[in-house]
C-alpha cells in the first residue's frame, strides 16, 4: 500500500522538482521574471499595461511585438504590430516609413524584461531613428493577467 | 490481441505526451502565457508552478507509458491530466475564447489537423485520448504484464 502511494506521489513531486530546477537554469525561466525597478539599466522607460492600454487604444502609442512571427501568430496583444527583434534592417526602415519615426512605440515580448524587447528597442532607436520608445513591463503576461 | 492493442495505445498516448512535454520545455514563458490565456482565476504562483511542472509531468508520464514502468499508476495520472486538459479546453470552447490550445500542433502531418489546436478541436481530441486511456486502463488491468 505504501509503495502504491509512493508511486502515485512520485509523478507530481518529481515533475515539480524537475520543473523548479529547470526553470532556475533556463535563460528565460519563470524564476527570472524581475521587477521593473531592476530593469532600467538600458535607459528605456517601463510602462505597465494599465498605463499603456488607454494610449494604445487611442492610437497614441503603437504596440510592437518583438517576438518571432510564430509566437506572434500563436498569441499576441490585439492591435500589436509584429516586428521580430531579429528583423532585417530593411524591415526596420520600412516599419519606420510606414508608421513615422516620431510615433511613440511600446515594445513587448514574452516576459518582464526579456532580451528581445530591449534588443528591438535599441535597434528601433539606433537603426530606424525612433526616439519615443518604451518597454511594456511584464510583457505579454501583464496583458494576460489584466484579462 | 489485447496485449498488442495495449502496446499500441501505450506508444500512441506515451509518444504524444513525450512530444508535448518536450515541445514546451524550450518556451516556459509561452507555456505560462498559454495558461493565462485560458482566463481562469488563478494566482501567479500556482500558475507558475503549473507552467514549470506540466512539461515534466508530460515527459515523465510519456516515458513511463513508453517503457511500461509503473504502468497502472502512469495510466491513472495520464487520465487525470487529460481530464484537466479536457475541462480547460471545454470551458474555453464554451466561452468562445479566441485562443490556441497550446497543445501539440499536428498540422505538419496534415494541414487540416490545425483545427485540433482550437479549443473545440482540442476538447474533442482530449475526449478521444481520455477514452483511449480508459481503454488502456481496462486492458492492463486484465493483463498487468502487457
Amino acid at each position: 500500500m505504501s509503495k502504491l502511494v509512493a508511486k502515485i506521489l512520485f509523478f507530481p513531486l518529481a515533475a515539480l522538482a524537475l520543473g523548479a530546477a529547470y526553470q532556475s537554469v533556463h535563460p528565460e525561466g519563470l524564476w527570472t521574471l524581475r521587477s521593473a525597478q531592476e530593469a532600467h539599466e538600458d535607459g528605456f522607460e517601463r510602462v505597465t499595461w494599465t498605463e499603456a492600454q488607454p494610449k494604445v487604444s487611442s492610437g497614441e502609442w503603437l504596440l510592437v511585438d518583438a517576438r518571432d512571427e510564430e509566437q506572434f501568430n500563436a498569441q499576441h496583444i490585439p492591435g500589436a504590430a509584429s516586428l521580430p527583434s531579429a528583423a532585417y534592417e530593411e524591415m526596420l526602415l520600412f516599419f519606420a516609413e510606414e508608421h513615422g519615426r516620431e510615433k511613440a512605440v511600446v515594445v513587448y515580448c514574452g516576459s518582464e524584461d526579456c532580451e528581445m524587447s530591449t534588443e528591438l528597442a535599441m535597434r528601433l532607436r539606433d537603426e530606424a531613428g525612433f526616439t519615443d520608445i518604451r518597454i511594456l513591463e511584464g510583457g505579454i503576461l501583464s496583458w494576460r493577467r489584466a484579462q | 490481441m489485447k496485449i498488442a492493442v495495449a502496446v499500441i495505445l501505450r506508444f500512441l498516448i506515451g509518444g504524444l505526451f513525450l512530444w508535448a512535454g518536450l515541445s514546451k520545455l524550450g518556451s516556459p514563458l509561452q507555456t505560462l502565457a498559454t495558461i493565462y490565456s485560458y482566463q481562469i482565476v488563478l494566482p501567479d504562483l500556482p500558475a507558475s508552478l503549473i507552467a514549470a511542472a506540466l512539461p515534466w509531468m508530460e515527459i515523465l508520464l510519456g516515458t513511463a507509458l513508453l517503457s511500461g514502468i509503473w504502468l497502472p499508476v502512469a495510466t491513472g495520472w495520464t487520465a487525470v491530466v487529460l481530464l484537466f486538459f479536457t475541462v480547460m479546453t471545454a470551458q474555453a470552447w464554451w466561452r468562445e475564447l479566441p485562443i490556441d490550445c497550446g497543445c501539440v500542433d499536428l498540422s505538419a502531418l496534415h494541414p487540416a489537423l490545425v483545427a485540433l489546436t482550437t479549443p473545440g478541436g482540442a476538447t474533442l481530441r482530449n475526449v478521444v485520448l481520455l477514452g483511449l486511456t480508459a481503454l488502456l486502463a481496462v486492458l492492463i488491468r486484465k493483463k498487468p504484464t502487457a
